[in-house]
C-alpha cells in the first residue's frame, strides 16, 4: 500500500514531469484510463500556470505573440516549479530563465523586459509608506545636510537596462496597470526608475 | 468542537450598517475586475469573497481596494494555497499572511478545501484530490487542528471536483469530510456543483453525500458552473467555474436547503468572468430559491 506521501510523490511527478508510471497502478481505471485521468490534472496544472505567468508579463507575451508564451511558460515551469501556495512569487526566475533562453540573441532586450514587469509586480505589493514632504528639507540646517539620510519608497525599484525597455514597453502599448515616471532613456543610459 | 464559536447566522453586516444580517442574502466571489464597479455601485449582495492569496501583499493597490470594500461590504476569505492535504509541512509564512489577512479585514468566514497541491517542496497550485483513508483522516485532522490553533478561529472546509478516484481509499468522500468535521471542529463549505460534478465523474447519487453531511456543520454553500467534455470514450465535467450555474446543480441546492436550512450562499466565478450584473444576477436567483425553500418550510 503506498503512503500518503509516496502518493503525492508520484502525483506530482506525474503532473511536473509527465511521467505517470509510479502513479497509475494507483488510479481506479472507471472507462478511463489513469493516465488520462492524469492528464486533466497535467492540463489545469499548465493553464492555471501559464495563465498567472501571462498576468505577470503581459508585456512579453504580447512581445512574442501566445503561442511562444506558452512554449516558454511550459520550459520556464518544468526548470523552476512554483515553490509556494501563492503564486505571487512564480515570476521572479523569468527572468534569468529569459536571460539563458536568449543571451547573445538579437532577443537579449526581452529578458530586461521581464525584470521589469517583476520589478512591477514586487511594487504592485510592496508596503505602502508616504513619500517624503520635502517642505521640513527647507528648514535644516546647512552644516546637517551631510548627515541626513533618504530610504527609499517600499515601492521603488531600480532596473538597468542596455536596452530602451521603457520606450518598447509603451510602443507595444504599455502593461495597461501602471505608470512609469521617466521619460523614456536612450539606448546606453542606465535607468528607468518605475514605482507604483 | 466548541473551542471556536464564530457562527455566521448570528453575525451582523456590522460594516454597512444595512438591516440584513450578513449572508441572509447570497453573495459572490470578489475578482480584481469588478473592484471599482463594486465601490461605484454598490450592488445589493450579501456578501463578497475574497481569494485570501490574491490579497497577500504588505500594501499597494489591491489591498487598498479592498479595504474601501470592506467598509461596505461583510467579507469572507477563501483560500487555494495552502495545501492542507500535503505532507509537506505546513508553509508557516503563508499562514502568517492569512493571519494578518484576517486580523486586518475581519472576515466572517475563512475557508480552505479538502485539497493538496505540493509535495516534495513543488507546488502545482491545483485542488488535487486525496485518497480516503484512515492515514489521511488522521493527517487531515491534525493538520486542521494545528491551521485553526495558529489562527485562533474555526476555518471551513470545502469538498473539491474530481475527475479519478484512489484505489486506496476505504472511505467515501462524504463519510471522510463528516468524520473531519466531527473530529476537527472545522465547519463544512459545501460546494453544490462540486458535489454534482463528481457525482457524475464517479457514478455516485449526488443525495447520498448531502444527507451524509452534518445538518449543523455547513456554514456555506457554493454554487458555481461547470463545463461537460469528451475525454476519449467518457464525458468528464469539468469544474471550470467559468459559466452560469447548471439547472441540475440549483436542484441539488434546492434540496441542500432542506437539509440544512438557510446557509449562506455564494455564487463563483473565476474564469472567462462575466459582467457584473451577470453574477449579481445568479446572486438573486439564489435568493429567491432560498426565499421559497423558506416558505415551505414555514
Amino acid at each position: 500500500m503506498l503512503s500518503l506521501r509516496e502518493l503525492q510523490l508520484s502525483f506530482t511527478t506525474a503532473v511536473l514531469d509527465g511521467s505517470s508510471t509510479a502513479i497509475s497502478p494507483w488510479i481506479r481505471a472507471d472507462g478511463l484510463s489513469p493516465t488520462a485521468r492524469v492528464n486533466i490534472y497535467r492540463n489545469n496544472f499548465h493553464e492555471g500556470f501559464l495563465k498567472a505567468l501571462a498576468l505577470g508579463f503581459p508585456v512579453i507575451q504580447r512581445l512574442v505573440g501566445e503561442d511562444y508564451f506558452r512554449q516558454l511558460g511550459r520550459l520556464f515551469v518544468a526548470e523552476h516549479p512554483s515553490r509556494a501556495g501563492n503564486l505571487h512569487h512564480i515570476g521572479c526566475a523569468f527572468a534569468g530563465f529569459l536571460r539563458d533562453q536568449f543571451a547573445a540573441t538579437p532577443y537579449s532586450y526581452l529578458l530586461e523586459i521581464a525584470e521589469l514587469e517583476w520589478a512591477y509586480q514586487e511594487c504592485l505589493i510592496a508596503a505602502d509608506a508616504v513619500p517624503l514632504d520635502l517642505t521640513p528639507l527647507q528648514s535644516v540646517a546647512p552644516e546637517r545636510l551631510a548627515d541626513l539620510r533618504f530610504e527609499v519608497h517600499p515601492a521603488c525599484r531600480m532596473v538597468s537596462s542596455e536596452f530602451p525597455i521603457v520606450r518598447i514597453l509603451c510602443q507595444s502599448g504599455g502593461s495597461g496597470r501602471h505608470r512609469t515616471h521617466r521619460p523614456a532613456p536612450r539606448r546606453g543610459s542606465r535607468a528607468a526608475a518605475t514605482e507604483k | 468542537m466548541g473551542t471556536y464559536s464564530l457562527n455566521p447566522r448570528a453575525l451582523s453586516a456590522h460594516a454597512h450598517g444595512g438591516a440584513a444580517p450578513a449572508g441572509s442574502q447570497a453573495g459572490i466571489g470578489l475578482r480584481a475586475r469588478h473592484h471599482r464597479e463594486i465601490l461605484q455601485r454598490r450592488p445589493p449582495l450579501g456578501w463578497l469573497e475574497a481569494h485570501s492569496e490574491n490579497y497577500f501583499a504588505q500594501g499597494g493597490p489591491q489591498r487598498d481596494i479592498l479595504l474601501q470594500i470592506r467598509e461596505h461590504y461583510a467579507l469572507s476569505l477563501h483560500g487555494v494555497g495552502l495545501s492542507i492535504g500535503s505532507t509537506d509541512p505546513l508553509d508557516r509564512t503563508h499562514l502568517c499572511e492569512l493571519a494578518r489577512l484576517i486580523r486586518d479585514f475581519d472576515p466572517m468566514l475563512v475557508s480552505e478545501h479538502l485539497s493538496w497541491s505540493s509535495a516534495g517542496g513543488r507546488f502545482l497550485n491545483d485542488l488535487l484530490p486525496l485518497p480516503y483513508t484512515e492515514e489521511a483522516l488522521t493527517h487531515l485532522v491534525a493538520r486542521v487542528r494545528e491551521v485553526q490553533e495558529t489562527l485562533t478561529r474555526q476555518i471551513l472546509i470545502e469538498n473539491v471536483s474530481s475527475y479519478l478516484q484512489f484505489n486506496a481509499s476505504t472511505l467515501t468522500e462524504w463519510d471522510f469530510i463528516a468524520a473531519l468535521a466531527q473530529e476537527s471542529g472545522c465547519g463544512v463549505l459545501l460546494d453544490v456543483n462540486n458535489i454534482y460534478v463528481s457525482a457524475m465523474n464517479h457514478g455516485f447519487d449526488p443525495h447520498t453525500y448531502l444527507n451524509a453531511i452534518p445538518r449543523d456543520s455547513v456554514q456555506e454553500i457554493h454554487l458555481a458552473g461547470h463545463t461537460l467534455n469528451r475525454v476519449g470514450s467518457r464525458e468528464i465535467r469539468i469544474d471550470t467555474h467559468g459559466s452560469q450555474v447548471s439547472e441540475p446543480v440549483w436542484a441539488l441546492y434546492r434540496t441542500a436547503l432542506r437539509r440544512f436550512g438557510h446557509v449562506p450562499t455564494l455564487i463563483e466565478w473565476d474564469t472567462d468572468i462575466p459582467a457584473l450584473d451577470v453574477l449579481v444576477a445568479e446572486a438573486a436567483k439564489a435568493d429567491l430559491i432560498a426565499e421559497a425553500a423558506r416558505a415551505v418550510a414555514a
